[in-house]
């Protein structure tokens, strides 16, 4: 049996990941941290916390980081996911970025799913705009990323449970998946509408990849995020917004004591901010 | 640096905003040059160039830049605005310099100069700020209370206490900073106020501060006043009489408390879980599972919240009230699922019937706390249908759970039912569970059969027992898997005859092997010469077990430098990493000496570690 | 009738939210300008009350947006604020406020100042939502 976690490694512990990642695990998370941590310690055939956090922070093992990143945030997503904000994207949205986009003949619509996990709110965003005759004549550009390597490769992968299906409605089930026994494969088409990619959205190298967005969606993950490291991400995100880009977060968020660079725009009673 | 700054400085003044805002986000890293183009650069037309300067400038931070952003509070709204945000952030160094604001003739310069010793906090000399309740202007005067509250300037509160007579705004905030600081003094006069002659707004404060503080001499003013509340008033007093820890004798305070749990206030959800735990209230047991059972657990803070929940409803006397809802066929299935878990723990046999039923319900979580609770309660007349679970339910989780209740039941009409089921059972932990299971059932009938089992059943088996001889025979086996796992249990059971036999393991070819023996033999609490060998092992991860081990179990001090100091040079950065922190603690002169010869050490995380460690000693 | 409070300090958005509750008000609040913007889109708002300092968007700034937005530019706003100032008062006038109060204001105020806005609004024929 391994012992418990000392205040002390939880501190650094929590400092290291926040160094890297952003992510701020608050004191009552503790025993979350500890739990998760644990059994992985375990597996690793180690003794203590304090020596898992050696290997973290001396033992340059990659795949152990990006593994850590993925315990400490909970995944717990599905397609069509605050169906409001969907409905938004596919009416007045895509309207006013047409529209904005006029001027540079462009007739491409680019979305990056930034924290896409594995993979339902990029699909469902291609899924949509497949669906939809605004989209005549347009085509678009889909990116989604996420820091954790593993939800990326489970994202190519494509394949669903039910409750990632929960809210999927009819027509669309029967159209972009083939069920067998529980499970959910979505369709090839689907798939290749979306670019994958491991991105840190702490680390400004990582995001300067992505430029040039029309949208942005970044949901429920500035949760984990203290003032400062929201930020920085913020910043980050707003540098890879084409100028007056759009940005949509959680309906629980708001960027309101975060950053003036975005305005908020409210449109049906959602809100969305606009790189100003 | 400077060809670079002067280059940003330009590009400052670049056409093109996204230029000019790079620019400033990369000054963040300039010197006192770079504070005042990037004031200027607040001025941008563009917000995302502000908003870069504005952090740049808290980046750069220090006495300078607060000295320089100081004059800007007499500027424009938007521009003072920003100043306070950069102060703010700057924090500490900004303090020396707002003593002077305080004197300022403007008020609003006076004010602005409080309000940042609340947001900074650290380093105010709050003395200072007790002067400012007799201000001339009311808003400084509510500020510089709001300060001396958040400061905690607990000799200032005669002074708090007089400037509850002030007008209603300062008052107000006398009020609050009273209640920040818990003052106990102040009761009788903010009791006073508990009279229809106060505005509404200051009376409503007075008693959730009266709340706040928590302190019984605020009851005899709140009961009195109760007879004069209206409905806010009232529920604010029971609020506050439940914080100070004493609950009146209302014949409805029950539907008052379980009104507050039904708002969507965290603060309110735990007044009144502490009233309802402290009433024994059993009324409120269905509510607070229907609460529980309605809270989303994706959502943070959901999961302590039922947890909270179910705390208070185990200090109730529940267990009829839960029965009652175990038969409500109205009652969603994640209450269900909260009741059965509660029953189990209270180990009620009068549910067992009732919880049978959910043994064979639809959802897996059902199921799974249904197995659970059975186990808890020892049921046996739930046997039949815990082997069943166990042997064919489609989900892992609940196969898991109904093992693991048929060994906490201790049935032996069990145990032939498991062992088979072992072959087929393809999921590790499950299996683990079952040889758990066993093992408590009967031991002794179980390993008697022990060699005939397969691999993994060994393994998983030499992880879980103690008994010496047992692991002996299995760190013989020819599978590597359960010879490490034994020789790993020979280091948790301890003693002579275990250190005996981890010695033996030292020189074994394999070097997971070697680091759990040498791991063992420090949790053992032995130090054989042997271990001092491993610190030469090929493997760098038996070296850095074995300087844990030896660290643990040398009392030798001196000798543990001289054992351990040559591998500062070793090439695997953790081992060096876990030998300066053996070296630290130990601390002395050896210890300096040891370390200094290292100090500059190629590796920069290496050597910044030995140069803190050589300041501690 | 919604009243929306803006103000970055908690004690005052209480204060005054115990005022107007006590009148009879429906009352919302938010702590800066981009806070309120966004509160007004979501909100049935009637009337705004908002304190000029605030960080990242002050009340003057989110007076000029609420005018330039044909959805907000009709809605009633009362400055109510530290600044005693006659410069800064000249400003909010000229970004479009309908009224200024100086802090510390009461209750009796406040109302009576609301009251004579929405009493213009009818003179004037236009919607106030009462």
């Amino acid at each position: 049996m391994i012992p418990p976690l000392t205040e002390e490694v939880f501190r650094q512990l929590r400092d290291f990941i926040y160094e890297k990642s952003g992510i701020f695990i608050p004191d009552n998370k503790k025993y979350f941290l500890e739990n998760r941590l644990g059994r992985r310690v375990q597996e690793k055939n180690l003794k203590s916390y304090d020596d898992y956090l050696y290997i973290l922070k001396y033992g340059n093992d990659k795949p152990e980081l990006t593994r850590l990143f993925d315990m400490v945030t909970t995944n717990e997503t599905f397609f069509f996911r605050e169906p409001l904000q969907f409905e938004l994207l596919t009416g007045e949205l895509l309207k006013r970025v047409q529209a904005e986009n006029k001027n540079l003949t462009r007739k491409d619509i680019k979305i990056w799913s930034a924290a896409s996990s594995t993979g339902e709110e990029a699909y469902t965003i291609a899924m949509l705009l497949t669906e939809s005759p605004e989209m005549k004549g347009y085509t678009p550009d889909i990116y989604a990323s996420d820091i954790c390597e593993s939800v990326i490769a489970s994202a190519k992968n494509a394949v669903y449970g039910s409750f990632a299906i929960r809210n999927v409605p009819e027509q669309y089930l029967k159209k972009y998946f083939a069920s067998t026994d529980q499970q959910y494969q979505l369709s090839p088409a689907i798939k290749k509408m979306v670019k994958f990619s491991k991105i840190n959205l702490f680390d400004e190298k990582e995001v300067k990849t992505i430029r040039g967005m029309d949208i942005i969606f970044c949901r429920n993950v500035l949760i984990y995020f203290d003032d400062r490291a929201k930020q920085k991400v913020v910043s980050h995100l707003y540098d890879s917004l084409r100028p007056g880009g759009y940005l949509v977060i959680g309906t629980s968020e708001s960027l309101h004591s975060v950053t003036r660079a975005f305005r908020p725009v409210v449109i049906n009673k959602v809100i969305i901010y606009q790189k100003v | 640096m400077s060809k670079q700054i002067k280059n940003l400085l330009k590009k400052l003044s670049h056409k093109d905003p996204a230029i000019r805002r790079s620019a400033a986000e990369d000054l963040s890293q300039g010197d006192e040059r770079a504070v005042y183009p990037l004031i200027k650069a607040l001025n941008d037309p563009n917000a995302g160039v502000q908003d870069a300067a504005m952090r740049s400038l808290i980046s750069i931070g220090g006495e300078t830049t607060a000295y320089m952003v100081l004059p800007l509070l007499r500027e424009g709204t938007f521009i003072r605005n920003t100043a306070l945000i950069i102060l703010t952030s700057i924090g500490e160094s900004v303090v020396p310099l707002i003593y002077n604001l305080l004197k300022d003739k403007d008020d609003d310069v006076r004010k602005f100069g409080l309000d940042l010793m609340s947001d900074i906090r650290t380093g105010v000399d709050v003395k200072q700020v007790v002067p400012m309740l007799e201000d001339s202007n009311a808003n400084v005067r509510a500020a510089a209370a709001k300060a001396i509250g958040l400061l905690n300037y607990t000799a200032a509160e005669p002074q708090l206490i007089q400037a509850l007579n002030d007008e209603e705004w300062v008052c107000f905030s006398v009020l609050e900073a009273l209640g920040e600081m818990r003052s106990e003094q102040a009761v009788p006069a903010i009791g006073a106020l508990l009279n229809l002659n106060t505005s509404p707004a200051v009376r409503y404060v007075a008693i959730e501060v009266l709340g706040k503080i928590g302190n019984p001499k605020a009851n005899s003013f709140l009961m009195s006043f109760l007879t004069y509340a209206d409905s806010d008033e009232t529920n604010a007093v029971i609020k506050s009489m439940i914080q100070i820890g004493i609950t009146p004798d209302m014949a409805d305070l029950t539907e008052h408390l379980i009104a507050m749990l039904k708002k969507d206030d965290d603060e309110d959800l735990e007044i009144a879980l502490r009233g309802i735990a402290d009433l024994n209230c059993k009324t409120a047991v269905k509510h607070l599972i229907n609460l529980a059972g309605s809270l989303d657990i994706s959502i943070l803070g959901n999961e302590e919240k039922i947890h909270q929940i179910m705390s208070v409803i185990k200090t109730i006397d529940s267990e009829d009230e839960l029965l009652k809802i175990l038969d409500d066929s109205e009652m969603k299935y994640r209450g269900r699922s909260l009741t059965i878990s509660l029953l189990g723990e209270l180990k009620s046999s009068k549910a067992v019937p009732g919880i049978l039923k959910n043994l064979k319900d639809t959802s897996r979580d059902m199921r799974r706390a249904s197995a659970k609770a059975l186990g808890d309660i020892g049921a046996k007349e739930s046997i039949g249908s815990l082997l069943n679970a166990s042997q064919s339910d489609p989900d892992a989780h609940v196969r898991k759970a109904a093992i693991q209740a048929l060994g906490n039941i201790g049935t032996n009409k069990a145990f032939e039912p498991l062992l088979s089921l072992i072959e087929f059972e393809k999921y590790f932990d499950v299996k683990e569970e079952i040889v758990r299971a066993l093992l408590k059932i009967d031991e002794k009938s179980y390993m008697d059969n022990f060699f005939s089992y397969n691999n993994s059943i060994k393994e998983i088996t030499a992880g879980i027992i103690k008994d010496m001889d047992m692991l002996v025979r299995l760190a013989e086996d020819n599978d590597e898997s359960v010879k490490i796992a034994a020789v790993k249990g020979m280091g948790a059971v301890g003693g002579q005859q275990a250190a005996e036999k981890l010695i033996s393991f030292l020189s074994d070819p394999n070097p997971e092997i070697r680091k759990t023996a040498v791991s063992g033999l420090g949790s053992a609490g032995y130090f054989p010469q042997e271990l001092m060998s491993a610190l030469d092992d090929e493997d760098q991860w038996v070296r850095f077990y074995a300087v844990k081990s030896i660290s643990q179990v040398c009392d030798d001090k001196e000798q543990l430098i001289y054992l351990l100091n040559r591998l500062l040079a070793d090439d695997f950065v953790p081992v060096v990493m876990s030998v300066i922190d053996v070296i630290r603690d130990i601390g002395g002169a050896e210890a300096y000496e040891a370390l200094n010869k290292f100090a500059d050490h190629p590796n920069d995380d290496i050597k910044q570690k030995i140069r803190e460690a050589l300041d501690t000693i | 009738m919604k009243i929306l409070i803006v103000d970055d300090d908690k004690t005052t958005r209480k204060l005054l939210t115990l005022y107007l509750k006590a009148k009879g008000y429906e009352v919302v609040a938010a702590e800066n300008g981009l806070e309120a913007m966004e509160k007004l889109g979501t909100e049935n708002v009637n009337l705004v009350v908002s304190d000029m300092n605030m960080p990242f968007m002050d009340g003057v700034e989110l007076v000029k947006n609420m005018r330039n937005d044909p959805v907000l530019a009709e809605m009633p706003v009362i400055m109510l604020t530290t600044e005693a100032d006659e410069d800064e008062k000249k400003r909010a006038y000229e970004a479009g406020v309908n009224d200024y109060l100086v802090k510390p204001s009461n209750a009796e105020q406040i109302t009576e100042s609301i009251k004579r806005i929405v009493k213009q609004f009818f003179y004037k024929g236009g919607e106030a939502g009462v």
